[in-house]
């Protein structure tokens, strides 16, 4: 997952690759902040608005950045380990430029992808039944994975 | 596409890990690339062919059906 924020298979040795680990560290101080932000909303949300906003509503916006927080220092932590060891830096390389790992990567994306819009499918039609906005919202989703698709085949197609 | 990778990796004693750390990919490219479940881009195949000191076509069989 972490290849789709910030490419590392662009690098050709061990030190370029260094950088880029060194340029998601600090991609990942910022997730911790809004992780940390989140949860502060979360208080917020909970002594200010408690008539408004549903318990249930403060403790998933709770979860989210509790969840947030704690994926980024792990995360930091990982990366850290791996820049402190020639060997753990070659293979963590390895692991991102390989064109086989890059084929497999990009194969699981497209699965993925198409997995997604079935469920959204599936999600909307009998999910609406119960909930009404659940069509709409799903039927958006759908048009906007769509649109982008379209977007950006477009946009590599001129690129490549 | 057949390869003749693995033969040729053995007569030089060579390890897989070792050629895979040589045309800088991974052991596991290396197995796949030799049990013909995955396919080298023309990059590697040059690579591969260039450790070996051989041609492309000598490595690479590539079979006309498919």
């Amino acid at each position: 997952m972490k290849g789709l924020f910030c490419d590392g298979s662009k690098a050709k040795t061990n030190e370029e690759y260094l950088q880029i680990l060194k340029k998601r560290q600090r991609r990942m101080y910022g997730l911790l902040a809004a992780g940390l932000l989140t949860m502060v909303l979360s208080v917020i949300l909970n002594m200010l608005l408690k008539e408004q906003v549903s318990t249930r509503q403060t403790c998933f916006i709770m979860g989210l950045g509790t969840g947030l927080s704690l994926g980024s220092v792990i995360e930091m932590w990982r990366l850290r380990r791996i820049m402190g060891s020639e060997e753990r830096l070659k293979q963590g390389r390895l692991k991102e430029v390989d064109e086989r790992e890059i084929e497999v990567r990009s194969r699981a994306l497209l699965a993925t992808a198409k997995m997604m819009l079935v469920i959204i499918y599936i999600l909307g039609v009998i999910g609406g039944l119960f909930i009404e906005e659940l069509v709409e919202i799903c039927l958006l989703l759908s048009c906007i994975f769509l649109f982008s698709y379209m977007l950006f085949q477009k946009y590599y197609g001129k690129k490549l | 596409m057949r390869n003749r990778i693995q033969e040729l990796r053995k007569s030089l004693k060579v390890t897989q890990n070792e050629l895979a750390d040589a045309v800088d990919v991974s052991r596991q490219t290396i197995i796949s690339l030799e049990n013909g479940r995955y396919n080298a881009s023309l990059a590697l195949a040059h690579k591969i062919a260039k450790f070996f000191g051989k041609q492309i076509e000598e490595i690479f069989i590539f079979d006309e059906e498919e």
